[in-house]
């Protein structure tokens, strides 16, 4: 791809990928007050970052509503940090509330953000964490697409014969390969945390594991082959469009139907791909998930074709000798 | 470990943003390596 040879639109990517994962770090989360008053009453979070819009101040605090609209009054304690005097009317905070269980009020720990250009919404059990949904999930779909993509190449290279396509169809599957591992690595780590230990046999780790394998396989039955370099390629054409096969199954089915620690396991809907056709996810956060998608598929696209010309020079290479 | 504690986000922040920044610059390190092998031929 010609797009690639242009070191201007590489340093742009990788300029763009920077800001993407500042982003992610850095954009405040902010959740509501019942989410506040939720985690608090079920012992998960004493402190939770709430998104209010200030309405008035008084001599014990200020009254804000929240993203939802509901009021909620927030008390300056001697556990406050700072104080909401400097603060005007309309002004959006992004403040660290604590949920006092015997007054049924809320306690300022400190203001985090004024006005700020965008938060993540508070995703109860998951605080902090929910960050990773930006590097996450579009490495899963990245995955999905370039094993897509490489089963495209394999029944052109059948139906046209042409090594070319086989080159495309092996790059493509290498660099969906490292996308999944990416994607285990980063959920395992998740998991870790969320979850309590870095694996859990979930039906999507478990269908996740048996991807890998079936990939892996892909590689090993590439290498250790010792037919003519045609008959090599057939049989892999052949094995790659099988084994895409399987990859909607675990991707999309298995963890849908059966019971599971993800979301939209059991028969519950899912937050983004599902039957309604509706998507439950904070307009932000998947917006924000979508640029993430795009630039990791240029990554895709650019370790493709990085891969596919070694693949050219190895071929052109063996062709002289 | 208190340091982390209060800070576990900007660390793990600058964690990956040296990691990024690392595959990038190996990546741009491959790139320039194959074009050279490129016009070499």
């Amino acid at each position: 791809m010609r797009l690639f040879r242009s070191n201007i639109f590489l340093w742009c990517l990788g300029i763009a990928l920077a800001i993407q994962v500042y982003i992610a770090f850095e954009t405040p989360i902010g959740g509501s007050f019942s989410d506040a008053a939720t985690l608090a009453m079920n012992g998960m979070q004493d402190v939770t970052p709430v998104k209010a819009t200030l309405v008035s101040t008084d001599s014990s605090g200020a009254t804000f509503t929240d993203l939802y609209g509901q009021p909620g009054h927030v008390q300056i304690t001697n556990r406050s940090y700072g104080s909401f005097q400097s603060y005007k009317k309309r002004d959006v905070l992004v403040i660290s509330v604590a949920y006092n269980l015997a007054a049924k009020s809320f306690d300022l720990v400190e203001v985090v953000r004024v006005n700020p250009m965008m938060t993540f919404p508070m995703i109860q059990g998951l605080g902090e964490l929910g960050r990773n949904i930006l590097l996450h999930v579009p490495m899963a779909m990245v995955a999905f697409i370039a094993f897509l993509i490489g089963t495209i190449y394999s029944i052109m290279f059948l139906i046209k014969k042409d090594f070319e396509y086989d080159r495309h169809a092996r790059a493509a599957s290498a660099a969906g390969l490292l996308f999944t591992i990416l994607a285990t690595v980063t959920g395992s780590i998740w998991a870790r945390f969320s979850w309590g230990t870095f694996w859990n046999w979930d039906p999507r780790e478990t269908s996740i594991f048996i991807l890998l394998l079936i990939y892996a396989a892909y590689f090993m039955l590439r290498s250790l082959l010792e037919e003519s370099e045609d008959k090599k390629a057939r049989i892999a054409a052949v094995y790659n469009i099988i084994a895409f096969v399987s990859v909607p199954f675990l991707m999309f089915v298995v963890p849908r139907i059966t019971q599971s620690l993800h979301p939209g396991g059991g028969g519950t809907e899912a937050p983004v791909v599902n039957l309604s056709g509706q998507t439950h996810t904070d307009r932000t956060l998947l917006n924000m998930h979508w640029v993430s998608v795009v630039l990791f598929l240029f990554v895709f696209l650019w370790i493709k074709d990085m891969y596919t010309r070694i693949l050219r020079l190895e071929a052109k290479r063996a062709e002289e000798a | 470990m208190e340091f982390l504690e209060h800070h576990a986000l900007y660390v793990v922040g600058i964690i990956s943003a040296v990691i990024w920044l690392g595959l990038f610059l190996f990546m741009f390190g491959t790139e320039r390596r194959i074009r050279k092998l490129e016009s070499s031929k």
